[in-house]
């Protein structure tokens, strides 16, 4: 699969902040790419370097095979943009900024961008002085949704909507999978990069921390169990790769690595288990992983 | 394909006159009109050539109306009265029309975060800036076209009338270069507002400068004085434009290369990191109005006050080259005073007509915090409406005070320290008077954001428009009652005049009304 999107060893200051800080990225054709950190870690300023809005310092950036600080009329051609504080035209209705942008895209769908305004529930006669937060992202979303493009991106596009526009978003991203465009989603709503990403990358002070494939990134954290035994094993103490222990009368509930696992069930079964429930990693255990508790 | 970059050019040229389509002929008409009405009313008003050779006398050797309006250059002329009366003042308009506009549209654009999102589409970088400075040439060019076309309709010889029009669009057009650059410079349009008209003040006191003392040079630093230097009504220097021309130019290619070279939404300036907590002054709604706004009141004080000197310096040089002109002096209402006090009394109105502006602004900062939603944080906490725009009144009373009196004190002490014969009781009184119509007119704005949120954009027209009315009034033989509605016709002239307390103490209570009436509007 062809890299639509590769940032390497990237450097951007502000004055004396240190925004980004060689940081790396990959996005690849066709996937939904999480891209995940708590506010301030710089994502926005990664997605608008990628863009070429800002000029990198140090490193190198290579968007759809260009470079988009030269080359960015063309290559903006084929992507588009939410930011993530989407600032409309007060006087200008949603309706007239949907068909100015997609228009500049180089043209819109005009049954999807009917479509979508239906189902994201916009009215598009309003002027945007009158919308919420949440009604400025649909503008911006739909306009990019229906415009005829290969990649997207989308720096926290469902801040603003409500639960079930959020679970629309998830259903209208499916469906740009399907059709073979490629979506860099950052976000820090983990559920939804969860439900949605094929891979994920984790941004912490303007590094990249943790990246991968989203199965793989799971199998390198700890799984979480819980054993119902019937005695507690004397040296439960030196057993390996074991972390969080507790017991409470005959139930005991540890994290273990996945290099620790086969071990481990087998002194279970030593032990004599009689219930066993297992919960998988979940990506807030990836997060916190990296940040801490 | 191979048209469509310029395709999209042309729709941010459409968009960029769509959002700006009434402010834009709001200015085109008002500037386009004017020439050839004053045109109009001196050709019946001046019919016989006496009657211009007495107004030529009368007003050719006036120190402080060639500070304001430049040289009279043959103003035995229709023309040449027509061009001295509203040159210098159009080519000002047009200069501000530009700043607002081109600010307005594209680093105004970029701050709010519009130009993020027009950023990620297929257009070149320099997009916005070029659209912004077509939509700001076009519109100087019309008023340029429209008041040759205007003047030559109302009787002018056709060289006279593209010499003064075109000097007013040459000065429109400098100065759409000036914000292209000084909006490159700045990260808030505010800011670029501020370096473009500190620009403008400038290029004015240097040519007020060059006027009126030996150093004619300087006239020709400023895009001004090349106004001046063109002379439409006698010996016309056309090729002067070219200046105009030559200047844009220059200064469109550097703002592209500063744009070429910077990130969006950077300046060449550096904000400063400020303090993690608040001080003791943001614990008021005051604090929080005056925090805002002070920055722009000491800019405002310090450009005023430098003015104020530079003008002040010259004022003995002034008063030694005119004569005693009675007939302008009963024409001003200013009779048994000095040249000496008339050409304070005459620029200390005028400061007091600017420290009005800075006032009415900070009073507008209320209306914009309502516009954009942050008065709602401030009204959901335990502050009252009342006591929400009163802040706001406060602010802008205590700063046109301050700016008031900090240029009116430079002009003053300037004006002693050159010997000019005047005692500072004198002018602490002079300033005490011409303080009253600027608070009302502080006031005024206050009872338009109260009481007619809707009609706040014409708090500063209304400034601008009640000096005009005093100052030009009285040239274009305006009936009483209109001339009666200006504040500063209830105003004695002073130094040199005698106070009329009882107007005064009327016009106070106009002001008090207004500020109650903003208050209980509101």
């Amino acid at each position: 699969m062809a890299s639509v999107l590769r940032m390497s060893a990237v450097t951007k200051r502000f004055g004396s902040t240190l925004a980004l800080d060689a940081f790396d990225l990959d996005v690849t054709e066709g996937e939904i790419h999480g891209f995940l950190g708590p506010n301030g870690a710089g994502k926005s300023t990664a997605l608008r370097m990628a863009l070429g809005l800002l000029r990198a310092d140090g490193g190198h950036i290579e968007l759809l095979g260009g470079d988009p600080w030269r080359d960015a009329p063309e290559l903006h051609l084929r992507l588009a943009y939410v930011p993530g504080e989407v600032s409309l035209w007060p006087q200008l209705t949603g309706g007239e900024i949907i068909d100015l942008l997609g228009r500049l895209r180089g043209g819109i769908d005009a049954t999807r961008r009917d479509a979508l305004i239906e189902e994201f529930e916009l009215d598009p006669t309003r002027r945007s002085r009158g919308y919420s937060k949440g009604n400025r992202q649909k503008v911006a979303l739909i306009a990019a949704l229906a415009s005829d493009v290969e990649l997207l991106l989308l720096d926290e596009p469902t801040s603003g909507l409500d639960p079930l526009m959020e679970s629309i978003f998830q259903r209208a991203m499916r469906t740009e999978r399907e059709r073979g465009r490629t979506v860099l989603l950052s976000s820090h709503m983990l559920s939804e990069v969860e439900a949605l990403c094929d891979s994920v990358t984790i941004i912490r002070a303007g590094q990249r921390v943790e990246h991968g494939n989203l199965a793989t990134l799971r199998h390198l954290a700890s799984t979480r169990i819980t054993a119902t035994v019937s005695r507690i094993p004397d040296d439960l103490g030196s057993w390996s790769g074991l972390t969080d222990v507790m017991t409470e009368g005959s139930t005991l509930t540890f994290a273990v690595g996945a290099d620790h696992l086969a071990k481990t069930m087998e002194r279970l079964a030593s032990a004599g288990v009689t219930a066993l429930v297992s919960h998988p990693p979940s990506l807030e255990d990836l997060f916190l992983r990296q940040y801490g508790q | 394909m191979t048209h469509a970059p310029q395709s999209r050019f042309w729709t941010i040229v459409r968009l960029d006159i769509r959002l700006e389509r009434w402010r834009v002929t709001a200015w085109i008409m008002v500037l386009a009109a004017m020439p050839p009405i004053i045109f109009r009313s001196y050709a019946s008003l001046f019919a016989n050539s006496a009657q211009r050779a007495s107004i030529s006398k009368a007003f050719g050797s006036n120190a402080s109306l060639t500070v304001i309006a430049g040289p009279a250059h043959d103003i035995s002329t229709i023309g040449g009265l027509t061009a001295w009366k509203c040159l210098m003042f159009n080519a000002v308009l047009a200069a501000i029309m530009s700043i607002t506009t081109v600010v307005r549209r594209t680093r105004g654009d970029e701050e709010a975060g519009r130009s993020e999102l027009l950023g990620s589409t297929p257009l070149s970088p320099s997009t916005g800036l070029a659209a912004g400075v077509v939509l700001g040439l076009g519109a100087s060019g019309l008023v340029a076209g429209l008041s040759i076309l205007g003047l030559v309709v109302a009787g002018s010889p056709l060289l006279g009338a593209l010499g003064l029009g075109g000097a007013i669009g040459g000065v429109g057009i400098t100065f759409v270069a000036v914000s292209a650059v000084a909006a490159q410079v700045t990260t808030t349009a505010r800011s670029a507002n501020s370096v473009a008209f500190i620009v403008l003040g400038v290029a004015f006191a240097l040519r007020a400068v060059g006027d009126t003392t030996t150093l004619h040079w300087l006239d020709w630093l400023s895009p001004l004085g090349w106004t001046e230097e063109i002379s439409a009504y006698s010996n016309t220097r056309l090729e002067i434009l070219a200046m105009f021309g030559a200047a844009s130019i220059g200064l469109l290619a550097l703002a592209k290369l500063l744009l070429m070279h910077r990130d969006l939404g950077a300046g060449l300036l550096i904000e400063r990191a400020g303090p993690a907590a608040a001080g003791r002054l943001l614990s008021s709604a005051t604090g929080l109005a005056w925090r805002l706004d002070a920055r722009w009141l000491i800019v405002w004080a310090i450009g005023l006050s430098t003015f104020g000197a530079v003008i002040g310096s010259v004022t003995r040089t002034i008063a030694s080259l005119g004569t005693n002109n009675t007939i302008l002096a009963r024409i001003l209402g200013h009779t048994n005073a000095t040249l000496t006090d008339q050409f304070i009394a005459q620029m200390l109105g005028m400061l007091s007509m600017l420290a009005a502006a800075a006032g009415v602004q900070a009073v507008l900062r209320a209306h914009g915090e309502e516009d954009s939603g942050r008065a709602e944080e401030l009204l959901a906490t335990g502050l009252s409406r009342t006591r929400f725009l009163g802040s706001h009144l406060a602010t802008g009373l205590i700063g046109s005070t301050i700016v008031l009196c900090t240029s009116g004190f430079s002009l003053g002490l300037a004006a002693l320290a050159s010997g000019a014969r005047v005692t500072t009781l004198a002018l602490a009184e002079a300033i005490g008077v011409e303080l009253v119509p600027c608070l009302v007119l502080v006031a005024a704005a206050a009872a338009l954001v109260g009481c007619l949120p809707r009609c706040s954009v014409l708090a500063l027209p209304l400034v601008i428009g009640t000096y005009m009315l005093t100052s030009f009034g009285e040239l274009l033989r305006l009936p009483t009652w209109c001339m009666d509605a200006s504040v500063y016709a209830h105003v004695p002239r002073l130094p040199g005049g005698s106070a009329d307390t009882a107007a005064l103490v009327l016009l106070g209570a106009v002001g008090a009304g207004l500020a109650a009436a903003s208050l209980i509007g509101m």
